[in-house]
């Protein structure tokens, strides 16, 4: 099936399948959508739970990618000092 | 300040190394969760900035320094694994959907638990990691690329040299299968 083309959005068709309306939720978040897009993914949320919980974990997930959450690493002391031999190396 | 000769003294790059590098390590990690290519980035970081030590601003700050240098290769790490990248099986997300792009039974998203805490939580973090370390190198690359910068989507697109409808099918692919993988390592 092509997605893409599935359930075009020329369509007068007020439907929006789930596939489409996850699409139009990121696209909405990085281009904004149509006035008909728009409305078609409106409305398919407001009946349909599980895309409305998609959409927020979609979110979820952007915010957790663009916060600076920094886990601690550290390099052993052989490994600095490897690092510190080639620098003087060079 | 400090002459070049003293610059290069053995003295100041163990300092920098020792003072500098786990932090730096830890920032490269959290922008490629991958602790081999974090490695790598540092050690070129050092390696570049000794190099070009030339260019250090007298009373500028050695670390914020080594960070500019390193966000510049983690960025280009990036960049090239979204060139690089072309996808061979482009349906093989839509396990997810039935034919008629519908939510398949096991796939339905499901209410995620102390959804508020989940950013603060470093485990919660960590599984993320593991998470985009499964995608395809490209997608977790496009979708890290996003938010290293304020850049706008449509920048990102030109500076990358794809088409916006690649990018957003690329992101949207990256999204359902991270999300998917959350909910069965974290919440499942």
């Amino acid at each position: 099936m092509n997605v893409w083309k599935a359930n075009g959005l020329n369509s007068y068709n007020m439907k929006l399948s789930c596939i489409k309306s996850t699409v139009l939720i990121e696209k909405k978040e990085l281009f904004g959508l149509s006035i008909i897009e728009n409305v078609k993914l409106s409305f398919h949320l407001s009946i349909c739970s599980s895309c409305k919980d998609y959409k927020r974990q979609s979110q979820l997930i952007d915010a957790a990618l663009r916060q600076q959450f920094v886990t601690k690493l550290e390099f052993t002391e052989a490994e600095k000092q490897e690092i510190i031999n080639k620098l003087k190396s060079e | 300040m400090f002459k070049k000769e003293t610059l290069r003294s053995e003295d100041l790059v163990s300092q920098l190394v020792s003072l500098f590098s786990d932090e730096m390590l830890s920032w490269a990690y959290s922008k490629t969760s991958k602790r081999e290519i974090a490695e790598d980035l540092v050690q070129e970081t050092f390696l570049a900035a000794f190099k070009g030590i030339g260019r250090f601003q007298e009373g500028s700050s050695y670390k914020t320094w080594l960070f500019g240098i390193l966000n510049n290769k983690i960025a280009d790490y990036h960049r090239d694994r979204i060139r690089k990248g072309h996808d061979q099986s482009k349906e093989n997300h839509l396990d997810m959907f039935d034919g008629k792009g519908a939510w398949t039974e096991g796939s339905k998203p499901e209410k995620w638990d102390y959804e508020a805490q989940l950013l603060d939580d470093s485990e919660f973090n960590q599984v993320l990691h593991l998470c985009m370390d499964q995608l395809p190198e490209h997608w977790s690359a496009a979708l890290t690329y996003k938010y290293l910068s304020d850049k706008k989507a449509s920048d990102i697109c030109q500076e990358l040299q794809i088409s916006e409808t690649n990018y957003w099918q690329i992101l949207h692919r990256a999204k359902l299968k991270v999300r998917e993988c959350l909910e069965s390592k974290w919440f499942k």
